[in-house]
C-alpha cells in the first residue's frame, strides 16, 4: 500500500494534459515534491512528472526575462536576476539549499500560501504565465482562478532598463517566517518614479498586488515619497486578515513601515 | 527504479509514494536520518547529482538514474575523514544526529568551491538545524575546515581559568565521537528487526472528547494489519509519563489508552501492521463514534466555576496507592499545588518603603529535538522484553514498564542508544510503554517513531505560565519580602507539573533570599498537550518574570538594575532557606551556600559587552537620520541547581583489564552532552591513565548500575561523584594488590601515569597489574563500585547580556551579540562547557523570540512543522561569547557544579531588559513578537 497509486513520468506535455483531464483518478502535476510528498494531501493519488520535458530554461529576449515552469529556486538565487528581487524572495522563502534544489517555479505558483514571497516577487515583476494550451494569463489574474488548473509552462516577466527593485519583510527573526513580505519594482527617470509595480504577501488570502497606491504614486518625485503610506484607498481592494501572529492593524503599520523602506531605497540609490 | 547510490547501481522494486529517504534507510544508509516530513532539520541530506536535497521530501522514483551520495560512501575519503575529525576537535558534535548531514553539505560546497567565503560556508549550513549547538561550533569548525580560523588549540586552557588538572579543564574529543561522524548505526532509528511491526497511534481529533464507541473490524481485515488496541484491551491502571525517581512526584493521570481524550492526539488506538502504509490504512478505517465535550485551553479558565473537568474519572485501584501522588483537585482542575510561608510578609509589606508588584506570562513551546521519539521492543532469546530507547532515563522507563505489564523489574531490560538531543523531552515515557504492550500481545518486535507533526501534539513542552510577584524593599534597597504566586498550564496531564513549579519557586525565591517569604503555586489541567520536562525545568519561566521584575524594581526604585541586583544576590555562606522548605515533592534540605561566582559573572559580562560604553535607546552608529533602529542593552542573572538533592543518585562500576585499560560502567544517559567522555575523564583523572584508557558502556539497565537518568543538570555533579568515588577505591585497591606482588607496605607505594611506583624504584606497570590479577598472582578481579547521592545542589550562575536593535516602525527586535559569564565550578571539559551554553542561549532567544505553540479555537494545534513552530536559522543567530568564572565547588567532583541548563534561563529577560532600554516599553509576556512590541509602541509617548 502507497500514499500513491502511480507515478509517470511523461514525454509531452499532450500526454501530462490527458492523465490531467480524467476524472475521478486524482492526477496532480508534480513540481519538485517538496510541498507534496511532505503533506501527501490524500486527494492527490496519482502523480505526473514533467521532468524528461525540461521546461527549466532561462532566457532573456528584448528585455524580457522568461523563465521555465521547472526551474528551480536555486537557479534564481544563483543568477540573481531581476535586481536580486527573485534571489532574496527565494532566499526568504526556503532558507534551505536543500529545498531550494527541488522546489520549481511553477510548483510555488500552484501551491497555495498567502505568505508565498516568490509569488509575490512575481506579482510585483508583472509576471505571465504561459500555460499548455491556454492563452497567457496574468499571475494577478491566475491567483484568482478558482480551481487553478492548467499545465504552467514558463513565466515570463518584463524588463527594461532603469529598474530598480525591492524585497523587504517583517519577521520576529531575520531569516524566519515573515509576517508581511513587500516586493517592489519601480522605473525611475529624472528623479520622478515613472512607473511602480508593489506587491504585498501575508496581508490577505495570497499576495496582492496594491494597484491603487501604484496609481497614485507614479509621477512623483522622489523625494515627495518619503512620507507616503498606505491611504484608506490605497487600501481598497486589498482585503487584510488577521492572523495567530498579527491584527489588521499591525499589518497595515507593517505595510507602510516596509512601503517607506522601499521608497526609502529608491531615493537613496543612485 | 535504478538506484544509484554511492558508486553502485541496483534495480529496486519500489512503491509509488515510498520517499527517497525510506528506500535509503531501507538500504541500510544509517547516516541518513528523519527528523521531519518537510525537510526542514536537514537531518535528512543528501547528495542528488552533486548537489544536496532533502530525501524526506523526494519521491524515490524522482532520484531514479540519478547519483545518490551518502556518508556511507564518502567517509573513508580523507578530505571527509579530516572534516570529521575537525567538528570533534571543535567541539561542534554534541547529539550527533545532524553531523553527516554538515558533512555531507560541507563536501558539495567543496566540490564547487575549495575557498568559500565565510558568507557561502553559512548558506551551506543552513539546511541543518542543528538544535544542540546553537551552530556556534559547527559554523567554526567549517572555517578550520576551509582553512578561515585557526583550529583549537588542542588541551587549550585560557587566561583565568583554575589550574588545570592532567586531564580534567582541558577539551578532550567525544569517547563515542567516531561513529558519529562517520554516519554509523547508533540510534534507535538505525535499529532494525526483520519482523518488527510498525506501530502507528491514532489520535484523537478532539480536544475533550469521550469514546461512545469505537469499530475495528473492518480495519482489522486489512492486509498486513496485526494488532489493534483499544482502551477495553488494557488494564486500567493510572501512571505518569514523567520519568522521575519512585514514587514520582508527578500525579498518576495517565493510562495506556482511555476511553476519555483529552487533547488533540490523545490515543485513541494502536495499530500494528507489517508497514507503516498498512497501519495508516488501518488507522483510517478506525470507526470512532465521539461525545465531544467542552473543552478549555487557558489555565485561569480552568480556574472558572464550571469549567470543564478533565480529569473526572475515578482513582482506580492500585496497591501502591497510599505512596503515589494523585492529582490535587481533580474537580477544580488542579493538578498539583505549592506552597511556602517564611516570616511574615503581610507585615513587612505593610511597612516596606517600596512595594512593586508585577505579573509575567510565558508561552508553550517546544524541545524540538532533531530526532523524534523512538523506540524498538522485542522479546530476547530468554523470553525477557528488552527495549531500545532514545531516552534520557532507562531505569525509570524500565521500572514504568513493568508496572504497567505486571512484569517483574527483572524481566525487562532498556537499553539507550545514542540520542539524538532530548532537552526533557525524553525524560518522558512516551512509546516505549506502548510499543512493549503491543510486542507482549503479538510477541513480535515493534517499532514506534513519531513524526514531527506527532510531536508537536502528542509529546511534551514548557508549561506557560502566569508569574505574579511582590517585592519590599527597604530604604537601603534591600529585599525585605518576596511573594512569588504560579500559575501553570499542565495541558491534559500532569507530568511534571508539580516539580517544574517547585524549581520555578524554589530558584525565583532563592537568587535574592528575602528574610519574609510567600509562594503559591497551582498547576492547572487544560485541554493543551501536555506540558514536561523541558531544559530548566521551571527556572525559564521563573527568571523570565523574576529579572524582568528586578529591573522594572530598579526603575520604580530609582536604582541601577545592576546594582539593585548585586545588593540583593545570595553568596557564600548564606543558608539556602527556600530550597530547605522546598523540595521535589517532598522537603528540602538545609544548605549553605559554599561556592558562587555571582557577582564575578555580572562584572565580567559587563566589561565584556561594553555595559558602560556606547549609545543607548538611541540610533546605532551609522544609521541615517530618521532611522527606526534603536540600540539597548539588558542583563540578566540566573541559577540552577547540580541534581535534585537527597533524591538523584547514581551507581559507577569500573573494572581493571589484562592491558592496564579499564570498563566504567555507568547508568548516566549522555544524550548528546558528552557526559560519557566527561565521565571518562574523571576516571582517568583519577587513576592517572590517559582517557584511550577508559571504555564508557552507559545507560543499559541489565549491564550497568543504576542512575536516574539525564535531567536536573546532574550528571557532572552526581554521576561524576560516584565515578570519582569508584575510581579511587579502584586505585586504591591496585596499590594494595600491588603492595601484594612487589611485598611492600602499601604506604611505600605510589601510582603515577598507570604505573605502580615502589620507594625503592621498582615500578609495576598497570598492563602488567592487569594481566597478573586476572591469569597468575592472587588472581582476583580488580574492580571498584560506588554510588553517590547528595543533599547539596551548588547552583550555577550565569549573567547574561543582550545587545538589542530595535525597529520601531515594525517591532521587530534583532540581536547581534549575546555574552554569557557563567559560574560552573571547574569546567572539566571547556569545548563541551562552551557547546552546552551556547546551545542554551540559541534555545533561550529562540523561545524568547520565534517559537511557539498555539492553538484554534477548537485546540488543534497550529504548527506540524520545525517551521510552523518557529526556530532560529543561522542568519538569526547573534555572535556568542562565553566567559567561565570558576569558583570551585567544594561537593562536586574536582570544583565542579552543572552547566547543561542554566543558560536558557537569562535570554528572554536578558531581551526584554534590553528593549526597555532600547525604546522604553515594557513587555510581560513572550514570545517577544513584532506585534507585542508594535503594540507597546503604540502605547509608548515616544514612539506612538
Amino acid at each position: 500500500m502507497s500514499w500513491i497509486k502511480d507515478y509517470q513520468l511523461v514525454r509531452d506535455l499532450n500526454e501530462a494534459a490527458e492523465l490531467l483531464a480524467r476524472e475521478g483518478e486524482g492526477w496532480t502535476l508534480l513540481g519538485g515534491g517538496s510541498h507534496l510528498v511532505a503533506v501527501k494531501p490524500p486527494e492527490v493519488q496519482r502523480l505526473v512528472d514533467l521532468l524528461p520535458i525540461g521546461l527549466d530554461a532561462v532566457e532573456e529576449t528584448n528585455g524580457e526575462l522568461r523563465l521555465g515552469a521547472r526551474v528551480r529556486l536555486q537557479t534564481l538565487v544563483e543568477r540573481d536576476d531581476m535586481g536580486g528581487l527573485l534571489k532574496d524572495a527565494s532566499l526568504s522563502l526556503a532558507h534551505s539549499k536543500n529545498l531550494r534544489n527541488q522546489m520549481t517555479l511553477a510548483g510555488e505558483i500552484a501551491w497555495p500560501n498567502p505568505r508565498n514571497e516568490l509569488v509575490t516577487a512575481l506579482l510585483a515583476l508583472d509576471a505571465r504565465l504561459e500555460r499548455f494550451d491556454r492563452a497567457d494569463t496574468s499571475l494577478d489574474d491566475y491567483l484568482d482562478e478558482d480551481p487553478r488548473d492548467g499545465i504552467i509552462t514558463a513565466v515570463a516577466m518584463p524588463g527594461g532598463d532603469g529598474w530598480r527593485h525591492g524585497f523587504h519583510k517583517v519577521s520576529p527573526a531575520p531569516d524566519s517566517r515573515p509576517l508581511l513580505v513587500l516586493a517592489g519594482a519601480a522605473r525611475v527617470e529624472d528623479d520622478m518614479l515613472a512607473e511602480l509595480r508593489l506587491a504585498l504577501g501575508n496581508l490577505g488570502d495570497r499576495p496582492l498586488r496594491a494597484a491603487a497606491l501604484e496609481r497614485r504614486l507614479v509621477g512623483a518625485t522622489l523625494a515627495d515619497l518619503a512620507a507616503e503610506r498606505f491611504t484608506e484607498s490605497d487600501r481598497e481592494g486589498l482585503e487584510a486578515l488577521a492572523s495567530r501572529e498579527a491584527t489588521i492593524d499591525s499589518k497595515w503599520q507593517w505595510a507602510d513601515a516596509l512601503l517607506i523602506e522601499f521608497l526609502g531605497a529608491l531615493e537613496a540609490t543612485p | 527504479m535504478t538506484l544509484r547510490l554511492n558508486g553502485r547501481e541496483f534495480r529496486v522494486g519500489i512503491a509509488p509514494g515510498a520517499t527517497l529517504l525510506e528506500l535509503l534507510r531501507e538500504r541500510g544508509c544509517a547516516s541518513v536520518k528523519y527528523s521531519d516530513e518537510h525537510g526542514e532539520g536537514g537531518a535528512d541530506t543528501v547528495l542528488l547529482e552533486g548537489r544536496p536535497v532533502s530525501a524526506a521530501t523526494l519521491l524515490a522514483l524522482q532520484a531514479d538514474g540519478l547519483a545518490v551520495e551518502t556518508l556511507e560512501g564518502l567517509r573513508e575519503d580523507p578530505w571527509i575523514a579530516k572534516l570529521g575529525e575537525i567538528f570533534l576537535a571543535e567541539g561542534a558534535v554534541q547529539c550527533g544526529y545532524c553531523t553527516p548531514a554538515f558533512l555531507l553539505q560541507l563536501e558539495a560546497l567543496r566540490r564547487r568551491d575549495a575557498a568559500p567565503s565565510e558568507e557561502a560556508i553559512a548558506e551551506a549550513l543552513a539546511p541543518v538545524f542543528c538544535r544542540c549547538t546553537g551552530m556556534v561550533k559547527p559554523l567554526r569548525a567549517a572555517k578550520v575546515a576551509f582553512g578561515l580560523e585557526e583550529a583549537r588549540e588542542s588541551g587549550a586552557v585560557r587566561e583565568g581559568d583554575a589550574e588545570p588538572l592532567r586531564l580534567l579543564g582541558r577539551d578532550a574529543p567525544r569517547v563515542d565521537g567516531r561513529s558519529l561522524v562517520r554516519g554509523e548505526p547508533v540510534f534507535a532509528g538505525d535499529l532494525s528487526a526483520d519482523d518488527a511491526l510498525t506501530l502507528k497511534i491514532l489520535g484523537s481529533p478532539h480536544a475533550h472528547a469521550r469514546i461512545r464507541s469505537i469499530d475495528i473490524a473492518a480495519a482489522l481485515t486489512l492486509p498486513g494489519v496485526v494488532d489493534i488496541v483499544t482502551w477495553r484491551d488494557v488494564p486500567r491502571r493510572a501512571y505518569t509519563s514523567a520519568g522521575q525517581g519512585f514514587p514520582e512526584p508527578s500525579p498518576y493521570d495517565c493510562y495506556l489508552l482511555d476511553e476519555k481524550l483529552r487533547h488533540v492526539g490523545d490515543r485513541v488506538a494502536l495499530v500494528a501492521a507489517e508497514s507503516a502504509e498498512a497501519a495508516e490504512a488501518a488507522l483510517a478505517a478506525i470507526e470512532v463514534d465521539y461525545e465531544v465535550l467542552p473543552h478549555i485551553l487557558d489555565e485561569r479558565e480552568a480556574r472558572a466555576d464550571g469549567a470543564p473537568v478533565i480529569h473526572d474519572e475515578p482513582r482506580p485501584d492500585d496497591p501502591e496507592a497510599d505512596i503515589l501522588f494523585w492529582p490535587e483537585d481533580p474537580a477544580r482542575n488542579i493538578a498539583a499545588r505549592t506552597s511556602l510561608d517564611m516570616g511574615d510578609p503581610d507585615a513587612v509589606f505593610a511597612a516596606a518603603d517600596h512595594v512593586v508588584t508585577r505579573e509575567y506570562r510565558s508561552h508553550q513551546a517546544q524541545q524540538s529535538s532533531l530526532e523524534p521519539h523512538i523506540c524498538l521492543s522485542r522479546i530476547d532469546a530468554d523470553g525477557r522484553l528488552t527495549i531500545y530507547s532514545s531516552t534520557q532515563v532507562p531505569f525509570h522507563v524500565r521500572r514504568v514498564v513493568a508496572r504497567l505489564l505486571d512484569l517483574p523489574t527483572s524481566r525487562v531490560r532498556v537499553i539507550k542508544t545514542r540520542v539524538g538531543g532530548g532537552f526533557g523531552g525524553k525524560q518522558e515515557i512516551l512509546g516505549e510503554e506502548l510499543a512493549a504492550l503491543v510486542t507482549r500481545r503479538t510477541g513480535r518486535p515493534v517499532r514506534l517513531e513519531f513524526t514531527r507533526a506527532e510531536e508537536l501534539r502528542a509529546a511534551r513542552s514548557r508549561h506557560p505560565s502566569t508569574i505574579r510577584y511582590r517585592a519590599g524593599f527597604d530604604a537601603h534597597r534591600k529585599l525585605t519580602a518576596l511573594d512569588m504566586e504560579i500559575l501553570l498550564n499542565t495541558g491534559a496531564n500532569g507530568s511534571h507539573a508539580l516539580t517544574v513549579m517547585s524549581v520555578a519557586a524554589n530558584k525565583g525565591l532563592s537568587l535574592y533570599p528575602a528574610p519574609n517569604v510567600r509562594h503559591r503555586g497551582e498547576a492547572l489541567y487544560s485541554n493543551r498537550p501536555p506540558a514536561g520536562a523541558f531544559r530548566g525545568y521551571g527556572s525559564p519561566q521563573a527568571f523570565w518574570a523574576l529579572e524582568s521584575f528586578m529591573d522594572e524594581c530598579a526603575a520604580e526604585l530609582g536604582a541601577d538594575p545592576v546594582e539593585l541586583r548585586l545588593a540583593n544576590v545570595v553568596r557564600v555562606g548564606d543558608s539556602l532557606d527556600v530550597a530547605a522548605q522546598m523540595g521535589e515533592g517532598r522537603d528540602g534540605f538545609d544548605s549553605v551556600l559554599k561556592s558562587g561566582a555571582a557577582e564575578a559573572c555580572v562584572r565580567t559580562g559587563m566589561k565584556t559587552i561594553g555595559w558602560n560604553a556606547g549609545p543607548r535607546g538611541a540610533t546605532p552608529e551609522g544609521e541615517p537620520a530618521g532611522s527606526p533602529l534603536r540600540r539597548g542593552l539588558g542583563m540578566s542573572l540566573v541559577m540552577q541547581g547540580s541534581g535534585i538533592p537527597g533524591i538523584d543518585m547514581a551507581g559507577a562500576f569500573l573494572k581493571m583489564n589484562e592491558d592496564g585499560g579499564f570498563n566504567l560502567l555507568v547508568g548516566a544517559a549522555d544524550i548528546g552532552t558528552g557526559s560519557d567522555t566527561v565521565l571518562a575523564q574523571i576516571a582517568a583523572e583519577v587513576l592517572g591513565v590517559e582517557l584511550a584508557a577508559v571504555v564508557v558502556s552507559s545507560g543499559d539497565t541489565d549491564h550497568t548500575p543504576f542512575d536516574t537518568g539525564a535531567y536536573a543538570s546532574s550528571t557532572t555533579y552526581i554521576t561524576g561523584g560516584a565515578v570519582k568515588r569508584a575510581a579511587e577505591t579502584l586505585l586504591s585497591r591496585i596499590l594494595d594488590y600491588a603492595a601484594d606482588l612487589l611485598e611492600l607496605p602499601r604506604e611505600r607505594l605510589r601510582a603515577e601515569g598507570a604505573n605502580v611506583i615502589a620507594e625503592d624504584g621498582r615500578r609495576l606497570g598497570f598492563a602488567e597489574i592487569g594481566r597478573r590479577s586476572l591469569y597468575t598472582d592472587h588472581q582476583r578481579q580488580l574492580m571498584a563500585s560506588a554510588s553517590h547521592i547528595s543533599t547539596d545542589s551548588p547552583p550555577p550562575f550565569a549573567a547574561q547580556f543582550a545587545e538589542v536593535l530595535v525597529n520601531t516602525r515594525t517591532g521587530e527586535i534583532r540581536v547581534p551579540r549575546f555574552v554569557t559569564a557563567v559560574d560552573a565550578g571547574r569546567i572539566l571539559n571547556p569545548a563541551m562547557a562552551e557547546g552546552q551554553v551556547e546551545g542554551a542561549v540559541a534555545q533561550g532567544l529562540g523561545f524568547a523570540l520565534v517559537e511557539r505553540m498555539d492553538y484554534d479555537r477548537a485546540g488543534r494545534p497550529l504548527a506540524a512543522s520545525f517551521r510552523e513552530h518557529g526556530y532560529l536559522l543561522p542568519g538569526d543567530l547573534p555572535r556568542q561569547e562565553v566567559l567561565f568564572v570558576e569558583d570551585l565547588e567544594p561537593t562536586g567532583p574536582f570544583g565542579a557544579k552543572a552547566v547543561a541548563e542554566i543558560c536558557i534561563n537569562g535570554p528572554a529577560p536578558a531581551l526584554a531588559n534590553a528593549l526597555f532600554d532600547a525604546c522604553g516599553v515594557r513587555l510581560r509576556e513572550t514570545p517577544l513578537t513584532p506585534e507585542r512590541v508594535l503594540r507597546a509602541l503604540k502605547g509608548s509617548r515616544d514612539f506612538a
